[in-house]
């Protein structure tokens, strides 16, 4: 489907703060000075499960330059976005009724890392001084860290009632559901296949560390927090606090990367909050990337048992997943395990249950439910292809979901995607039917995955006004996580009102001086605010033709508020990933020598971060696939691998050119047929590579990340 | 350095300085002066005659089905924020309405417009201004 070209959208734009940015000029919370402000640090738990039986600060008070400590004992403030059962973080009612609410300081501490106290002081030195003086003596209980050991009869009790997380009722039930008839489905197959996967821990790992200043004036707290959404983080914080939604105003102007890490509200944000109320004066928590690290959230870990039956002819008529999903000790996000839905099989049973356990807490990271769905999934389909003698391109083509009477999509690419990136891979030459078959220690061996992502569709607001003097203004409340969304939403307003570029501004970023908006997660901030930002700008057209440009002080304003809908068919975005590996069976060393992407993302507004974006997925992915990992002692339940280098994250110098195409299309909807673009790139980017591995080496990775010595274990 | 537990509504703020939302009011030589920013208000009136907030279902990307819908926002309605601007006038004896521009015209600067003047009939003293955010200016915040 060829789409028409437009003047702004769709051209190569830099970023409009890319100068400030690159120049220290950009102002991030922690670069924020106000008048006698104070420093806090947070004192975390070092060990991982535990009451407190007595926590002693008087020392700390009395050094020379604090001002306060805070501890469970002092305050008992409620910490709703980390603690809701289902998953859902602003569903006030679930917080009423949650028998496992979490506040920001517990006297039974869960994991290495819980804060247990924080100091307010005249500058960071005294703060990370005074917290070495505080005593804590824990009554210390045993420990769990496996997600199958934790639902075993007789594991340590991390909540009253044991360990599987508590759904929305506070019921134990798993997640998932049945489609079809599974029983049907397998009685029809010829083969049935049964495995394993396990996907790991990961970090979000974003560039700035976390930190948050508030101060007030009067009743109302003004809250500078790198937040992905402004108004869902200032609901989150006036909820903890007992305030309404207006006596809290949420700032932010520049952050350094989210990755779903920075969604809702924060313990600290609630820290500050607390030490500016009762000191009167601005307070600055920080936290340190070892803090960042262990103390924020990461991708939840998972266990996958599939089941999968199979026609000879190689069609899948039956699928079933049994899962858990390690949530640490708080249950912040939902534990599910996405990926089966892309297969056109009408008869699957999924059921997953999410585990409490006593590692660092799971949450949001790019594409929350995907990645490791993914991994399991589709490396469960390329060994039933091998099994059944399919070259895994024809398998996928053969499977996959594809548009129905029952099940309609507003446009589909998925085949497209997957034909289009074989053609470009070289996927009949480097593709080994033999797995493993290459000569010599070094083996080489190319792998390929699919996915589709929902690009939804969804309320925001925009304002947009013009002055006599033809400057144009967006009022939009994205914070701008990283793939540009100030600049995509300038160039939506420029592009409506076909108007150069530089004649439109924004304001962004402040909750007060904002209207309401989704805030940046679900790669949805382009849909549904960028939607909005076009619709205000038709409406500030039709003020102009029928009123004229306005004169003097005057100006004209538009807003809009668009409720876009699908009309039932499912909006999607699609993509296929082709990558060829080198591994070393003697040293058990992967490398990745070539990397294709083909992805549909409607149009793409701005093909410069939108290629980015993709680049730094696959990056995000590989790393998934290879090398990240949090590792625990679990002799004593100690973190062991915190921060970017024993994290072990993957650099642009760590991987090869990545090489991506993206199939335009517009199916009429959301900004001029944009789709979804920032999560997409990580998706299948693991499974892609550890199907390359199997064909190079022929035997299963079946475990991430695929480090050497899982490596040398299997080819020795 | 006994501490309380963070009670909000308990703590009395400042008797010079009071903030609500798009309010400012502060005591200047015995008199109650109410500094009204437009700007602030109109996103407010765009949120309460959207509704969007009140109907939000999720702002992530992790929705579970089964799950019960929450909440939403606390976002007042029209009626709720207009009565409060005029709670908040009743007390008032001078009004600095800033950012006057954005009573340009259209439902909004009538609504708004109506409000001021019958405060005005009441005795009470209007200015026009505008308002200054507080910059940030090489990572000093200027208060």
């Amino acid at each position: 489907m060829a789409i028409d070209p437009l003047k702004t959208v769709g051209q190569n734009t830099p970023r409009i703060d890319a100068y400030e940015r690159v120049t220290g000029q950009a102002t991030y919370t922690r670069d924020i000075k106000l008048p006698g402000m104070l420093y806090a640090r947070v004192l975390r738990s070092n060990v991982p499960h535990a009451m407190i039986r007595r926590i002693d600060t008087s020392k700390a008070e009395a050094l020379p330059g604090v001002r306060a400590v805070m501890t469970h004992e002092t305050h008992k403030i409620p910490y709703g976005s980390g603690s809701i059962s289902g998953g859902r973080q602003y569903s006030d009612a679930h917080k009423d009724i949650t028998t496992r609410l979490r506040y920001t300081f517990n006297d039974h501490v869960r994991y290495v890392g819980e804060p247990v106290a924080a100091v307010a002081a005249v500058n960071r030195h005294v703060a990370e001084e005074a917290l070495q003086l505080i005593e804590i003596d824990y009554e210390e209980l045993p420990f769990v860290l496996d997600v199958e050991e934790a639902i075993e009869p007789g594991a340590p009790e991390i909540w009253s009632g044991g360990n599987i997380a508590h759904d929305s009722e506070n019921r134990q039930q798993p997640i998932g559901g049945r489609t079809g008839d599974l029983e049907a489905g397998f009685a029809e197959a010829d083969q049935i296949f049964e495995d394993r996967f396990t996907t790991q821990f990961v970090q979000d790992a974003q560039m700035e560390p976390r930190s948050a200043l508030a101060h007030w004036e009067g009743d109302k707290l003004i809250l500078h927090t790198p937040t992905q959404g402004v108004s869902n983080c200032r609901h989150d914080t006036a909820r903890d606090l007992g305030l309404e939604d207006h006596q809290v105003q949420v700032i932010c102007q520049y952050m350094g990367g989210g990755f779903g890490d920075k969604n809702g509200n924060y313990y600290f944000d609630l820290i500050a909050a607390a030490f500016a109320r009762d000191l009167g004066v601005p307070v600055m928590v920080e936290l340190s990337r070892k803090d960042d690290w262990l103390a924020t959230h990461g991708r939840w870990h998972t266990v996958q048992d599939y089941r999968v039956g199979v026609k000879d002819d190689g069609t899948v008529t039956a699928i079933q997943l049994n899962g858990l999903s390690g949530m640490g000790p708080y249950l912040r996000r939902s534990g599910n395990v996405a990926g089966m839905d892309v297969y056109a099989c009408e008869n699957t049973e999924k059921s997953i249950l999410p585990v409490h356990t006593n590692r660092v807490v799971s949450g949001n990271f790019r594409a929350p439910t995907y990645p490791q769905g993914y991994f399991g999934i589709e490396s469960m389909m390329d060994e039933v292809a091998y099994k059944l003698g399919i070259d895994p391109v024809q398998f996928a083509l053969k499977n996959m979901v594809r548009p129905t009477e029952t099940k309609q999509f507003t446009n589909f690419t998925l085949d497209q995607c997957i034909e289009q990136g074989a053609e470009l891979f070289d996927w009949a030459n480097r593709w080994k039917p033999e797995p493993g078959s290459g000569e010599g220690p070094i083996k080489r061996g190319a792998g390929m995955a699919f996915m589709m992502f929902n690009a939804r569709l969804g309320a925001s607001s925009a304002i947009l006004r013009v002055n006599a003097e033809g400057r144009y203004t967006v009022y939009v409340g994205v914070t701008d996580i990283g793939p540009g969304a100030k600049t995509t939403m300038s160039m939506l307003a420029a592009e409506e009102l076909g108007v150069p570029l530089s004649d439109v501004d924004i304001v962004w970023g402040d909750s007060d001086r904002c209207p309401y908006s989704v805030g940046e997660s679900g790669s949805r901030c382009t849909m549904m605010t960028g939607y909005a930002v076009v619709e205000a700008a038709r409406d500030l057209k039709r003020q102009i033709a029928e009123n004229g440009m306005p004169q003097g002080d005057s100006v004209l304003i538009a807003s809009a508020t668009p409720a876009p809908t699908t009309n039932g068919k499912l909006r999607e975005g699609f993509g296929a990933h082709f990558v060829e590996v080198e591994v070393d069976t003697h040293l058990g060393d992967v490398r990745v020598t070539k990397y294709v992407t083909v992805h549909e993302s409607g149009r793409i507004l701005n093909p410069l971060p939108a290629l980015d974006q993709i680049r730094g997925a696959v990056i995000q992915g590989i790393g998934q696939a290879l090398t990240e990992d949090l590792r625990y002692d679990s002799r004593n339940g100690q973190p062991l691998t915190s921060g970017y280098y024993w994290g072990r994250h993957l650099t642009h110098l760590d991987v090869p050119q990545i090489e991506n195409v993206f199939i335009e299309t517009d199916d009429g909807l959301g900004p001029y047929g944009a789709k979804t673009v920032g999560e997409s790139g990580i998706i299948i980017a693991p499974v892609a590579v550890a199907n390359a591995v199997y064909n190079a080496i022929g035997h299963r990775m079946r475990d991430l990340p695929i480090t050497r010595d899982k490596i040398l274990e299997v080819v020795a | 350095m006994a501490y309380r537990h963070l009670n909000v509504e308990q703590t009395n703020a400042p008797a010079s300085l009071s903030r609500r939302d798009f309010l400012r009011l502060h005591v200047s030589e015995g008199k109650r002066v109410l500094e009204l920013s437009c700007e602030r208000l109109f996103m407010r009136y765009q949120d309460a005659q959207s509704g969007v907030g009140r109907r939000q279902v999720s702002n992530h990307d992790d929705v579970m089905p089964w799950a019960q819908q929450p909440t939403g926002f606390d976002t007042p309605t029209l009626d709720e924020l207009f009565a409060e601007l005029e709670r908040q006038l009743a007390e008032a004896d001078e009004l600095c309405v800033l950012e006057p521009d954005w009573l340009n015209g259209g439902a909004f600067g009538r609504e708004v417009g109506a409000r001021v003047e019958a405060f005005e009939r009441r005795g009470g003293h209007v200015a026009f201004g505008s308002f200054s955010p507080p910059s940030v200016s090489n990572g000093i915040m200027e208060s």
